[in-house]
């Protein structure tokens, strides 16, 4: 039977227990009740500040760390008690420069990684040069990794995830670091994993990578889910704001605190456009703000006035806040 | 065997791996393999021609030469384990499908044959320099023997390398193993000699029942005159091959119960 779900949570929990030095114990509830669901073939984005619990949750999902409670099932399989049937659909791609053999060059990596997995030498030959291709280090292929660069040594942590030709895959930040246009690249590859009809579990910061890569987000914080939906959904249901960018001609210091004295406004940012004085106001999305801002600025003086849904990083930062 | 482990996936696995974890460039391997035990050979023999007499520099002489093999090994596979959890890889042999028995005799199979090269290179240089009389030798009953010694140090040192797993580092291990290797198992010191207590370490080590067999094959003894002494290295090599296995799976366990291996993955 085909499970409904490529990757599922039940009430997951990851308690890391340390022993002090005068014998007592002390535990960091890294995961402290996560549930989700995420349908076969999409990307799905997981977001939180560092410590939500991110890394924890992909850890316990690709099998390195076992579940304090709940449970987690990839493909149907439970982790824990099913642990060989999970690896055999997953693949792993873990953000940083680490995690590589610095001594042996790109496709040797590849090979040697493809061999633990029961892949033949031919076919490990064959499908490190085809995962080599696709992240753009055919030519560097045959360098050793102690030569490439940060941006080289994650495309290789990707060629890698994508080895074993996995149904359900893990990706850690894995643009973390990475210089814009190496960023892109990678991003260019997500997309293409998920037209494939694989799945993709994909954890970042970067809200604008997730906003453009993801169709589902969820948002963990302190080891819980606080938000899951799709990212017009996130920005528009669970934010709780709507956002309005104002640019006045006549800059004033005085206008933040002015603003955000109107009734409705929540928070009120201040930048400059050129010339302008710019304000970005969150506010309630049921306040009327238009006239009071007019009045309050001086019509002659607003040179642009727009309301908008807020951006996936407002509507995080309003989440968490 | 498991299907995911064929004899073509355990040589990639054996090569990458040496490649990736112990090999340093052909001055290293000159210097580590073969140089030092000659170095050790030397010190021994001078050793014993000056402050002992001719019977006892040919015993220290053959004692270490044999122990080339051990300290070939442990030296080789110790710091492997170690440069594992340093370059972070472990979360993704972790996640591999792979068979960790075969995973870790892939490792040292490469040291294990490094080791045959080390004792013969020792052997080669007692008797090109050093002048010992190999004219009773039994050589296949030598070969057995160094391939039986090389057996049950490798699946010691993959036992140890748990340890230097677990330490995040190999070299004072690797002093302390390979000189209770020369005090305990009688490369220098006879067993006869040595203090209760110190020959049920002796025992409990490998190297010690091989190198009884090894020494008799330097004095001619057949094959058949040595298989329990051979036999008995060749099982407290099982041991330890069971303990590898074990304590391996056990870390891994341990790890992910505890978290205690996979943070350094990410850099």
């Amino acid at each position: 039977m085909t499970p409904t779900w490529a990757i599922e949570c039940d009430a997951l929990r990851r308690v890391y227990r340390e022993r002090t030095l005068l014998g007592g114990v002390k535990e960091n509830v890294a995961v402290a009740d996560v549930s989700l669901q995420v349908p076969a073939g999409v990307v799905f984005g997981l977001l939180g500040p560092n410590g939500a619990g991110k890394t924890t949750t992909v850890r316990v999902l690709a099998t390195l760390l076992a579940p304090t409670s709940g449970a987690a099932r990839v493909l149907g399989f439970d982790v824990l008690r099913q642990g060989t049937e999970v690896r055999r659909r997953i693949g792993l791609i873990l953000g940083g420069e680490r995690g590589l053999y610095w001594r042996l060059t790109g496709k040797e990596n590849l090979v040697y990684f493809a061999s633990l997995n029961g892949i033949g030498p031919r076919e490990a030959g064959r499908r490190a040069d085809e995962q080599l291709e696709r992240v753009g280090l055919a030519e560097r292929g045959n360098s050793k990794v102690e030569q490439y660069s940060r941006g080289m040594k994650q495309r290789l942590h990707i060629a890698r995830g994508l080895l074993t030709n996995p149904d359900v895959i893990f990706m850690d930040e894995p643009t973390m670091g990475l210089d814009p246009i190496a960023a892109r690249e990678l991003r260019r590859i997500v997309p293409e994993l998920a037209r494939e009809g694989k799945t993709v579990l994909l954890t970042t910061h970067y809200m604008a990578e997730a906003d453009m890569l993801c169709e589902r987000i969820a948002i963990i914080n302190l080891g819980r889910i606080v938000a899951v939906g799709t990212p017009v959904e996130i920005k528009r249901g669970f934010s709780g704001i709507r956002v309005i960018d104002v640019t006045v001609r006549e800059p004033r210091d005085a206008l933040v605190a002015e603003l955000n004295r109107l009734p409705g406004v929540v928070r009120t940012e201040v930048g400059s456009d050129g010339a302008f004085q710019k304000f970005t106001l969150q506010a309630a999305p049921d306040a009327e703000l238009r006239r009071p801002l007019l009045d309050l600025l001086g019509e002659w003086n607003v040179e642009a006035l727009v309301e908008r849904d807020p951006t996936l990083e407002e509507a995080y930062v309003s989440i968490l806040q | 065997m498991s299907a995911l482990t064929t004899p073509a996936t355990l040589v990639v696995q054996g090569f990458l791996s040496y490649k990736a974890l112990a090999w340093s460039g052909i001055a290293a391997y000159a210097w580590n393999r073969l140089a030092r035990p000659i170095l050790f050979v030397t010190m021994f023999a001078i050793m014993g021609r000056f402050v002992g007499d001719p019977v006892a520099a040919e015993a220290y002489i053959v004692g270490m030469a044999a122990a080339a093999i051990p300290a070939t090994i442990l030296d080789g596979i110790l710091p492997s384990f170690s440069f594992e959890r340093n370059a972070a890889t472990l979360p993704f042999l972790f996640v591999s499908r792979a068979n960790r028995i075969a995973l870790l005799w892939a490792r040292g199979s490469f040291h294990l044959v490094n080791s045959w090269a080390s004792g013969a290179i020792s052997l080669l240089f007692a008797w090109s320099v050093l002048r010992l009389d190999f004219s009773r030798v039994d050589w296949v009953t030598m070969a057995t023997s160094m391939v039986v010694i090389s057996w049950s140090c490798t699946a010691f040192a993959l036992f140890a390398g748990n340890f230097s797993l677990l330490l995040r580092g190999y070299n004072d291990l690797s002093t302390f193993l390979q000189g209770s290797m020369v005090a305990f198992t009688g490369a220098v010191i006879p067993l006869s000699v040595l203090p209760p207590p110190a020959v049920v370490v002796g025992q409990a080590l490998p190297f010690t029942a091989g190198l009884v067999a090894f020494r008799a094959a330097f004095a001619g003894a057949s094959l058949d005159m040595v298989g329990g002494s051979l036999a008995t290295e060749a099982i407290v090599g099982l041991a330890y091959a069971g303990l590898a296995a074990l304590f391996f799976a056990r870390l891994e366990m341990q790890a992910k119960r505890r978290g205690s291996l996979s943070w350094e993955a990410a850099a």
